[in-house]
């Protein structure tokens, strides 16, 4: 497919594939969070316990984490579409079988390994790092729009599953979730994924190759300082370690909240319904957040600076969440945190393209993904074990928000000016990174 | 209980609250508002399909063939 020279100014082909990207997230992290929907019916038919269906949900999260570079060098050498299109086959044949379903040990081999290993080939850091090789100027604002998709998906899939669940059974549900994945997922991503734009002879944000840029070098073929061949190149370096440690306190903090807040506010003497409508708000802040983010740091530059901002954002609602008493203290926490709850997501992936290149970004991807799913692991347990305790979430929540502090000083000291292309091809965007 | 991830969960609680208010406003059976809810999600791939088929027509991008 090329964009023929007609004079005309078509949509540049990159923003389908944005689209397509986001589609998928939406589809299949929307499949994934539906697990929720499956627990009491599953439950009540084979006479599970919580605590079983937990084990499954938990399986998923940890070998989707684990498998994530692994997902990423796969990507790095094959590229994305053959990672994404296999993986979301793969994804939907799963979720078919999960109707099929007849013991626990079944639910943990499709669900927990083969659901969860599927998941890493159509997770956020490939679909970012496939996006990455289409934009560069507007690199953010892909990635963000990108980003979007978990909240949206989370919310109408999950929806549509609990319809479905209402309107027949467990078992017809899976199925025709897996049919969505199948019949509607696999095919937008087969017509328009494409790897690269240099295989449409495009380049990246759709610019043109003029005979001047071409003699002096365009900014696409800028290499900077740290460019990386592999990932152990890059994590020879300072600003991998300084974002994945503010991702792994991003994981830490968020997962905490997603498990935790709605109980926290309960426990506060909100009720259920209430505290639901505040998570719900927050959870629209989201996609308001993510996509407002990779814009504006696109816009004026300085990816760092607007990450650090996010962290600092979210270690104070997390202050507030803490010192404002009441609903108050919730809305205003849901207020600010909402809006930098998946905002990190399009700025990491934005800098760290920027600054290590494309040729690894998968594999560095899948370990920044695997930095911040631990943050959420540890803090989950943490938080349900330090309730258990002492009977409040004034601990964890204190050290949730402690954490983040430290976390915006790490990002906002990664040498941006230094090391991202954006700045060493002078092709920087109005603002300063500020280092 | 939800599945820890980054963003895109949804609360047990939420879903109920959700699901309550859309039953008042529609007030629809369950295969109404789970049809409804797979037509928003298929808008996406209905407008990109659409899109580049009226792109393609008025000539700005040629066949499929990478």
């Amino acid at each position: 497919m090329k964009q023929a020279d007609t004079g005309k100014h078509p949509l540049y082909y990159g923003w389908y594939i944005v689209f397509t990207c986001m589609f998928i997230v939406l589809l299949t992290n929307g499949v994934r969070n539906s697990f929720t929907v499956f627990i009491i019916p599953m439950e009540t038919d084979f006479g599970w316990s919580r605590g079983t269906t937990s084990v499954a949900a938990s399986v998923a999260l940890l070998v989707s984490a684990v498998i994530q570079p692994f997902a990423g060098r796969i990507f790095d050498s094959l590229g994305g579409r053959k990672v994404l299109l296999s993986s979301m086959v793969v994804l939907g044949l799963a979720t078919v079988l999960l109707s099929f379903t007849f013991n626990f040990i079944f639910l943990v081999l499709v669900f927990g390994v083969v659901f969860g290993i599927a998941m890493s080939g159509v997770s956020l850091s490939n679909t970012m790092a496939l996006l990455s090789r289409w934009f560069r100027r507007n690199r953010g604002t892909a990635t963000g729009i990108n980003a979007t998709g978990l909240a949206a998906g989370g919310l109408l899939m999950v929806l549509l599953a609990a319809y479905l669940m209402q309107a027949t059974n467990w078992r017809t549900t899976w199925a025709i979730l897996g049919m969505l994945i199948l019949g509607l997922g696999v095919p937008i991503a087969y017509l328009f994924l494409r790897n690269d734009p240099s295989q449409m002879g495009l380049l990246p944000d759709g610019d043109i190759d003029t005979p001047d840029e071409r003699s002096e070098g365009t900014p696409e073929r800028l290499v900077g300082p740290l460019e990386a061949d592999r990932w152990s190149q890059a994590f020879r370096s300072w600003p991998i370690w300084q974002l994945s440690i503010s991702y792994f306190v991003c994981g830490f903090t968020t997962s905490i909240i997603s498990i935790h807040f709605v109980p926290f506010a309960i426990g506060e003497g909100i009720s259920p319904g209430l505290a639901a409508t505040i998570f719900g708000f927050m959870m629209l802040l989201n996609i308001v957040g993510s996509f407002g983010a990779g814009f504006v740091s696109d816009r004026f530059g300085g990816t760092k600076n607007w990450l650090a901002l996010v962290y600092l954002c979210r270690g104070g609602a997390y202050v507030l969440l803490l010192v404002v008493p009441g609903s108050l203290g919730l809305w205003m926490f849901a207020a600010v945190a909402g809006l930098s709850w998946v905002a990190t997501n399009p700025l990491t992936t934005s800098l760290t393209a920027d600054v290590y290149g494309l040729r690894a970004l998968g594999t560095i991807g899948g370990i920044s993904i695997f930095f911040h799913s631990m943050g959420g692991f540890i803090s989950v347990n943490m938080a349900g074990f330090l309730y258990d305790a002492t009977g409040s979430y004034t601990i964890p929540f204190a050290i949730a928000g402690a954490l983040l502090f430290p976390a915006a000083l790490s990002a906002f000291t990664i040498r941006e000016r230094k090391y991202s292309t954006r700045y060493v091809g002078g092709s920087a965007p109005m603002g300063a990174s500020g280092d | 209980m939800s599945v820890a991830a980054h963003g895109g969960e949804l609360d047990i609680h939420l879903l109920g609250w959700i699901k309550d208010l859309l039953d008042d406003i529609l007030g629809l059976g369950d295969w109404a508002v789970a049809a409804l809810i797979g037509a928003v999600i298929l808008v996406i791939p209905v407008v990109l399909v659409a899109l580049y088929l009226f792109q393609r027509k008025r000539g700005n991008y040629d066949a499929v063939g990478d």
